[in-house]
């Protein structure tokens, strides 16, 4: 039962103090990371 | 509003706010959603900016972790306790009382302080083991170039560091900092239609919430559950990154997870069981106190790290052999506890 659900990509960025980067560019960015950990593309995405 | 900025949009979008264990919740429901049939590919992401000019208002933004009408009145009592404290201690000892910085700090530090000195009086306990599980923290940071610090201490430097509610002091404590984590999650089908590749299997997914009677011994259910579910025990875990918003947060967890008996986190620590090469390294990433912890973006570092590890490709900081790794990712705070919790269990594909 448990043995049907894959983690297939991770991503994060180094963590700090970001005075003047927004949550949207910080999103952004893991966003891109993980997408590129497993090869995907948004499109692959069915929710989130 | 953050993914429709980057690109995703039209497709169901849940924003989770579950206080320090958002990140894990939105894991949790991403698992759902597949072991439901209803998706194939869902992505679980926590991003958090809590580093700003004004200091105060990251601070004040805490208390809505817990129950707000109780809290307030709980942290007064003990600031207004450790205000008395300090000023005591600066006539005997002649020292004038240092100021903190505007702001102060989280109310959780507090409550973790609290937490710590009923440990100490019930165990034995003690400052100095707080200190080794920081320094281990940070020293582990060292090999981690995503970690918010990246630099080593020794045990005595964490003790003689700044006081932020004794016997925790700044060293002990996981920093104010921004960051983001996502994490990509799918079922057999996908998973058949894009090769198993660097993949790790999910077997276990707990989320639970807390009690207000009582011991509140959420971590502890939440592990028998995920133990249960994934059909493993705490000596089958090869490594693991547990709640460390505080040195005080490992030393618990490691009991309530059942890495050594209740009572033994302090002595276990000093052992060195739980760094890495040990029986069972603990927070290998630097945990939240030197990787940081941007509130919901942390449950989904904590899976970054492990999932590295299980590939093994982490490095410097590689736990070798690592086949099955567990998280634990704890927020808010409610009766005794943590207002919420979720752990997952994850395995290296064979």
């Amino acid at each position: 039962m448990s043995d049907d659900v894959y983690i297939v990509g991770v991503g994060m960025i180094k963590f700090g103090k970001y005075l003047d980067t927004g949550i949207k560019a910080l999103t952004g960015e893991a966003l891109d990371l993980v997408l590129r950990d497993c090869g995907l593309s948004p499109g692959d995405i069915e929710a989130a | 509003m953050a993914l429709s900025a980057n690109g995703l949009s039209g497709i169901p979008i849940t924003n989770v706010e579950n206080a320090c264990a958002g990140g894990s919740t939105a894991l949790n429901a991403a698992w759902m959603a597949i072991k439901a049939g209803q998706f194939d590919c869902v992505l679980a992401i926590g991003a958090e900016k809590l580093y700003g000019r004004d200091r105060a208002k990251t601070m004040e933004g805490f208390i809505s972790g817990t129950d707000v009408e109780v809290t307030m009145q709980l942290i007064a009592q003990f600031q207004e306790g450790e205000k008395k404290r300090r000023e005591e201690q600066a006539k005997h000892t002649g020292e004038k009382v240092v100021e903190e910085k505007p702001g102060g700090h989280s109310s959780f530090m507090d409550l973790y302080a609290m937490g710590a000195r009923m440990h100490m009086e019930r165990y034995g306990s003690t400052q100095r083991q707080l200190a080794v599980i920081a320094a281990k923290a940070h020293n582990n940071s060292t090999f981690n170039p995503l970690a918010q610090y990246t630099f080593p201490m020794t045990v005595d430097e964490v003790m003689t560091d700044r006081e932020v509610a004794w016997p925790l002091t700044r060293a002990m404590c996981a920093p104010i900092g921004d960051g983001a984590a996502a994490t990509i999650v799918c079922g057999k089908k996908f998973m058949k239609r894009i090769g198993k590749n660097r993949a790790v299997r999910i077997r276990a997914s707990v989320l639970k919430s807390g009690t207000r009677e009582g011991d509140n011994d959420i971590c502890t259910r939440s592990s028998s559950a995920a133990y249960a579910m994934a059909g493993v025990g705490p000596e089958d875990i090869d490594v693991a990154e547990v709640h460390d918003a505080t040195a005080f947060g490992e030393l618990y967890q490691t009991e309530q997870m059942g890495f050594c008996p209740v009572g033994e986190g302090g002595r276990f620590a000093e052992s060195g069981e739980t760094a890495i090469g040990g029986k069972i390294p603990i927070n290998p990433s630097g945990g939240l106190m030197a990787r940081g912890h941007p509130i919901g973006a942390s449950g989904l570092a904590q899976v970054f790290e492990l999932v590295t590890h299980l590939r093994g490709e982490a490095g410097t900081r590689q736990v070798n052999g690592a086949r099955i790794a567990m998280a634990e990712n704890g927020g808010g705070f409610l009766g005794m506890g943590e207002a919420a919790m979720a752990i997952h269990i994850l395995e290296k594909m064979k």
